[in-house]
């Protein structure tokens, strides 16, 4: 399995490749969003003017000001502190979420188009009934079941994604399994697990990234949806939804608690959808050329 | 071939046509000082191999270069008029009427939504202005000239619907709907089977002789360039190096580049076996930088100073002949004659041997694919011998069985009857079920160089992989083993770190081939390892396998639907119709008679490269039967030329032992199959 470790290693190799792609504007804008994002969560406590937990009581639900840039709630706690301080929950649910359920995905879609035949069938009708679920709804039900908290939010958001990855997986499988150079693994007398892990998945793994890039942006908008339905860690932990969904009720009186978070969550989705979106243009499929 | 009413007003007149494409490395100058001209009803080949510029010449006589091409010098003239002077309309009236397209692809030119009918319909809708039943009218009768059966049915279906000879055999019928003046047609036969393709080709005679068209055939193929044309202008990275008349260029041919090619193919005679093939060593020229020297000096063997420093003219030599090169006399005095006369096609002493020991008994295979319609016998019933050391060859037609059965050997097929016996033991089961010893003993080596290396691996991973999963040698030793089998397949350690999408296709097949050999296996099936190379390429790939074969005597099994390739490698040959094995032989005793019926028409459909064989011109009707319909006596009887009743259509064929190593299934009698003139024959000897 060292070759998996040695893919790494030709990363910077490959990365060579980047001269002379098209770098959109949607792929620099998103890496700016992302580089953002992934910075303030990684050190969102060192760089908050405030904590997100402390009461400022004299200073209840005041408007934007040069103190509070982004007002107070209705506990006096600085909503932009609590912004910057939520952008790690919702974080890592996205990311662990997305990385497990590209994990499940994978196996289930790699394995189900490398057997084929009756496994194949059975995956696929399985996949295609978790695939019809409407995805909050599915979420709710996991979480209902495990209880609401970090770890549930995340195993439900990753349930959510698998069919969708699984099938991706699968159709990039697909057309590499019918090439040549897996008939001489195979006579070569490799075992399945290496066909999988050492010939498919080096082939397939752009497509399998693009697709996780797009579906992250997805994640944060399902855990911000998820804590607004109150389904997400429970408060006091600062989180985008959860704030959104306290403060509702005082909107008219002090909209920022409300429209902070809500920037916020749009700004992530957005910018990791352009992300995804400026990736998958890069990530093209090579060697259709070629000379005799 | 015959000199109809050559007149002397030239239809098309290129002269000093200069293309390039822009790119951003410079402009690609892919056609240099090309002048053509021709005369109605003459046929013009133009061969040369891949990027030599053929296409984008037939483009810009049509004057539709893609975007970023354009012609920087010269003109294009037909019928007087300077064809980039054109207005739109005009062009309009031009393109499709008179000068008309036969693409290469056939399935890709057709529209897929629209029946074929309403596609000849069209042109002449457009064209004519005729009406809706007149055009239908006109469509049938075009149908009817390009014979194809039913016409009416023909009409009614869809592109999808045809087989390959039936798509192409459309797009001849809508190429010359509109009586054109000039039709290009662009590697019109490549992709298709070579008895259909020889059918296709006399069609094309015979409608040239019906409309006088002049024709500029592109190919790469000179044996058909020898069949159908009357000229021939060879062209070399944008340069057309030699021009003149088929008989004088591939008899006596007065460039090197020519001479180089010629001697690259297969030859027929059968005294010259296993020879070596002249390779053209080197690789095409970058087309943004270039010199002011002969394009071909670099790999040219008779070059010298002076062609590294100046561009040679185009030198009228007599007899309506050109040449691009400084020494051309040399070429044309000298004996290096690419056909000889000697020897004649006759039975020689044969290779076979009898006590070689039989690595392989294939008895009685079957596969069959289950379907709704019904059970499609792929292989049915065959049974051959392969003795260790040789070479077997398997030859036949598309959908005739040969890459199931070697799929069935080498274990990635099940089969669904019958034995394969590998060194006395029983081997007829996949792959999962066959232990790692056996794997070891048998490889394989792929048609579609694409396909064949994991994009996504170096070569040096490629390489490594099977020596170290047979650790065949210590890991110390590793890489010192991959560069070994690098220089065994004629390429260095350069390449170690080379990604397949960087090679070029004659560079991966050497490394599959290397792969294959680098686990020492005792039996290697090539299915179809050239087919898909430019012809000096597969030259090199040949003389390759020849050459590991001699050094580790390994035994080998060569599928290949090209017979001059089989007749050149092998010791033994099998030739398959239909999953079943029609005749089992020798070079010798398949290429001279007695021939199986299907042999024969084989033979006589291959084109050939030299002009002093004759060659019987025998056809086979229809189209081969669907596999699904049983069958209880000859699989050929359907088609077979030589088909002598009932008997053929009742009983199986029994299998006739003509000579130890010569084998024909056929129900006429050895004594009438040994009377029947031979296929080929020298042209001086009658």
């Amino acid at each position: 399995m060292f070759l998996i470790f040695r893919k790494k290693d030709k990363l910077k190799e490959r990365l060579s490749f980047l001269r002379g792609k098209k770098i959109t504007l949607s792929l620099k804008i998103g890496s700016i969003i992302v580089f953002i994002l992934l910075f303030v969560g990684i050190f969102g406590s060192y760089i908050a003017p405030y904590s997100a937990v402390e009461m400022h009581v004299e200073h209840i639900k005041e408007t934007a000001s040069e103190t509070f840039l982004l007002g107070t709630d209705r506990f006096g706690r600085d909503v932009l502190s609590r912004i910057i301080v939520g952008t790690r929950t919702t974080l890592i649910i996205a990311l662990a979420s997305t990385s497990l359920a590209l994990t499940m995905g994978l196996i289930v879609g790699i394995f189900s188009a490398y057997y084929g035949k009756l496994l194949d069938n059975i995956l696929m009708r399985v996949n295609d009934v978790f695939i019809s679920f409407p995805g909050l709804i599915f979420a709710m039900l996991v979480i209902g079941v495990l209880g609401p908290g970090f770890l549930s939010g995340i195993i439900a958001i990753a349930l959510i994604f698998v069919p969708g990855i699984a099938r991706v997986a699968r159709s990039a499988t697909l057309n590499i399994v019918s090439l040549e150079f897996i008939d001489a693994a195979r006579i070569r007398g490799e075992s399945a697990l290496y066909i999988v892990f050492c010939e498919i998945l080096p082939n397939i793994y752009p497509t399998i990234i693009v697709e996780g890039c797009i579906r992250f942006s997805r994640a944060i908008l399902l855990s911000a949806s998820l804590s607004y339905i109150g389904l997400g860690p429970p408060p006091p932990t600062p989180d985008w939804g959860l704030m959104v969904s306290e403060e509702r009720g005082y909107m008219l009186q002090n909209p920022w608690p409300v429209f902070g978070p809500c920037i916020a969550i749009s700004a992530a989705v957005i910018g990791a959808n352009l992300f995804g979106d400026g990736l998958r243009n890069i990530i093209v499929a090579k060697g259709s050329t070629r000379k005799l | 071939m015959d000199e109809v009413s050559i007149q002397h007003e030239p239809v098309l007149s290129v002269r000093d046509l200069d293309v390039a494409y822009f790119s951003l490395k410079g402009d690609i100058r892919a056609v240099r000082q090309v002048n053509i001209d021709m005369r109605p009803g003459e046929v013009l080949g133009l061969a040369g191999e891949s990027g030599s510029g053929k296409s984008t010449i037939a483009y810009a006589i049509l004057r539709y270069l893609p975007s970023n091409g354009r012609i920087t010098r010269g003109n294009i003239i037909f019928q007087g008029k300077d064809v980039y002077q054109l207005n739109n309309k005009e062009l309009t009236r031009l393109r499709g009427r008179k000068i008309s397209l036969v693409p290469q692809d056939p399935l890709g030119s057709l529209n897929p939504s629209y029946r074929i009918g309403d596609q000849i319909s069209e042109i002449l809708r457009i064209h004519y202005g005729l009406p809706k039943k007149e055009a239908y009218e006109k469509t049938i009768e075009m149908l009817e000239q390009v014979n194809m059966p039913a016409p009416h049915m023909i009409a009614a279906k869809y592109p999808h619907e045809l087989s390959g000879g039936q798509q192409q055999r459309v797009l001849i019928a809508m190429a010359f709907c509109t009586k054109p003046d000039l039709l290009i047609m662009d590697e019109p036969t490549t992709g298709l089977d070579v008895t259909t393709a020889a059918r296709i080709i006399d069609l094309i005679i015979e409608m040239k002789q019906k409309y006088n068209s002049a024709i500029l055939y592109i190919t790469h193929n000179l044996g058909v360039i020898n069949r159908l044309c009357d000229r021939v202008a060879i062209i070399y990275a944008g340069e057309i190096v030699e021009e003149g008349k088929v008989i004088d260029v591939f008899e006596k041919p007065c460039h090197p580049y020519t001479l180089g090619l010629l001697r690259s193919i297969p030859r027929i005679n059968l005294d010259v076996a296993k020879e070596k093939l002249n390779v053209i060593e080197g690789f095409l020229p970058d087309l943004t930088d270039l010199s002011q020297s002969c394009i071909f000096s670099p790999r040219c063997l008779y070059s010298e100073r002076r062609c590294f420093s100046e561009i040679p003219p185009l030198v009228h030599i007599g007899g309506n002949r050109s040449s691009k090169c400084f020494f051309y006399e040399k070429l044309a005095d000298s004996t290096i004659s690419v056909s000889e006369s000697r020897g004649n096609i006759a039975k020689t002493e044969s290779f076979f041997s009898d006590d070689k020991e039989i690595l392989l008994k294939v008895d009685k295979l079957r596969k069959v694919y289950y379907s709704k319609k019904g059970a499609l016998r792929a292989v049915d019933g065959s049974s051959f011998v392969c003795r260790g050391g040789e070479i077997l060859g398997i030859v036949g037609e598309s959908g005739c069985g040969k890459t199931t059965l070697a799929k069935c050997v080498v274990g990635l097929l099940d089969i669904d009857g019958g034995h394969i016996l590998f060194n006395k033991q029983n081997i007829g089961v996949t792959y999962k079920k066959r232990s790692k010893e056996l794997l070891q003993k048998i490889q394989m080596i792929f048609q579609n160089p694409d396909a064949t290396l994991n994009p996504q691996k170096t070569v040096n991973q490629i390489l490594s992989r099977p020596l170290a999963l047979y650790k065949i040698v210590p890991k110390s030793r590793l890489r010192e083993r991959v560069v070994e089998l690098l220089e065994s397949v004629h390429l260095n350690e350069n390449y170690l770190s080379r990604y397949p999408h960087e090679l070029s296709g004659g560079e991966t097949q050497r490394i599959g081939i290397a792969r294959a050999f680098a686990v020492l296996p005792e039996l290697v099936i090539c299915d179809e390892p050239i087919s898909n190379l430019d012809v000096s390429v597969q030259a090199g790939i040949l003389n390759l396998l020849l050459h590991l074969h001699d050094t580790y005597n390994i035994t080998a099994i060569f599928i290949t639907h090209d017979l001059n390739v089989v007749r050149h490698i092998s010791d033994t040959i099998l030739v398959m119709y239909m999953g079943k094995i029609c005749e089992i032989g020798t070079p010798d005793d398949i290429f001279t008679p007695p021939y199986h019926p299907y042999t024969e028409a084989l033979l006589s459909a291959i084109p050939i490269v030299q002009p002093n064989i004759t060659q019987k011109k025998i056809r086979l009707e229809g189209s081969v039967p669907s596999p699904i319909e049983p069958v209880y006596g000859c699989v050929f009887h359907t088609r077979c030329p030589r088909k002598i009743g009932d008997i053929c259509a009742n009983t199986p064929p029994p299998e006739v032992e003509v000579s130890p190593s010569h084998v024909i299934s056929c129900h006429i009698t050895l004594k009438e199959l040994m009377n029947v003139t031979p296929v080929f024959s020298f042209k001086n000897e009658k």
